[in-house]
């Protein structure tokens, strides 16, 4: 399942993980009508084989009993750690930046998708949840996208700054620059959102067993060279 | 139900056809814009050293007077910044990747010199 999207990664942006398709002002390489209507195709068969897959975590008791109960994660607590993504969204905090309406956003139907029990199950079935989203979103986003320009120029150095945020599979990731008028920026951050969400993982991670460790860890669905910087 | 659902996912398995490729005889089709490997049409270049320069790696260098160019297949990260800086043209960016090597080499193109045919 996952070389069908890695495909469909190389077809469009010809790299396969890393895609190097985005530049200042745009992007460097067009999806054309029939490109997009291939990439629905699979993504519908795709979404038939994840309903599928995804009863097996959701459904099956030997699972089940992993995830339940496990890593309890207060709603409290998730706001007061500071928490992001499907992992705050599992502790029943409604909020996802892309429904701030950034880019196409505001033109895509979506619900803001959460549960309100906390544990591994709760961000176990909130992820399978979002993927579907995704799904369902880019299906939308093929439909209404427009034929137009794919990238504006851009000439000289920027002089400011900027802050920029946005959803991630992960959660909300902060972006920073500063440039100061030359060819050089003063200053580039990224706040990702594994390091936002490692307080929320230590509190889960208090008095559990051993066991539960790599559960726990595995439901925020950290990534570890984001962090490590 | 839930039996029936394994027995359904096992027959799946049993006649559908592996999602493998029986990698030397059925070669990978690679779709057109991958990034492979950079190819330079050596009878086109002028060797301006365009090339070189927007090379972010510094994986291209240019001798004008022995009208050579060579790629450190290694350092080139596949940006396609020189193909776009190319005024002749002559670079493209083919899908294949190149063999793997254990040591990092240069790769060296020389233009013959086009003397014949103005001979
Ligand atoms: S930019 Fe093009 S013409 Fe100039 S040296 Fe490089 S390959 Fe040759
Ligand atoms: S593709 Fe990029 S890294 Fe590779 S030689 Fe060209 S400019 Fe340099």
């Amino acid at each position: 399942m996952r070389e069908k999207i890695l495909d469909m990664f190389e077809t469009s942006t010809g790299g396969r993980v890393i895609f190097s398709v985005n530049k200042i002002g745009g992007v460097m390489k067009d999806m054309d009508a029939d490109m997009l209507k291939e990439f629905v195709k699979i993504l519908n068969g795709m979404e038939k084989d994840l309903r599928e897959l995804s009863r097996t975590f959701l459904e099956n008791k030997a699972v089940n009993s992993r995830l339940q109960g496990v890593g309890l994660l207060t709603k409290q607590q998730a706001h007061d750690l500071g928490t992001v993504g499907p992992f705050m969204r599992a502790s029943g905090i409604v909020r996802d930046t892309r429904r701030m309406g950034y880019a196409a956003y505001s033109d895509l139907e979506f619900e803001t998708i959460t549960s309100d029990v906390g544990d591994c199950y709760a961000r176990t079935d909130v992820r399978i949840k979002e993927l579907f989203q995704s799904i369902d979103i880019i299906r939308q986003a093929v439909e209404k996208i427009p034929d137009s320009e794919i990238a504006v120029p851009v000439k000289g150095f920027p002089d400011g700054e900027y802050f920029m945020r946005v959803e991630q599979p992960r959660g909300e990731a902060v972006y920073y620059v500063k440039g100061n008028g030359t060819k050089f920026l003063d200053r580039v951050r990224v706040r990702t959102p594994t390091f936002a969400n490692l307080p929320g993982m230590l509190e889960t991670l208090k008095g559990a067993q051993l066991a539960d460790v790599p559960i726990l860890i595995l439901t925020i669905d950290p990534c570890i060279s984001c962090t490590e910087r | 139900m839930k039996l029936l659902t394994f027995a359904k996912t096992e027959l799946h398995n049993l006649f559908s056809k592996p999602a493998t490729r029986l990698y030397p005889q059925e070669p990978r089709v690679y779709p057109e814009r991958t990034r492979g490997h950079v190819e330079n049409n050596i009878d086109v270049c002028v060797f301006c050293g365009l090339c070189s320069k927007k090379c972010p790696t510094g994986a291209i260098t240019v001798d004008r007077p022995a009208k050579s160019w060579s790629i450190k297949r290694f350092s080139c990260i596949q940006c396609g910044y020189c193909v776009a800086s190319c005024p002749k043209k002559c670079l493209c960016m083919r899908p294949a990747y190149t063999q793997p090597a254990s040591e990092k080499g240069t790769e060296t193109f020389t233009q013959a010199p086009k003397d014949d045919q103005s001979a």
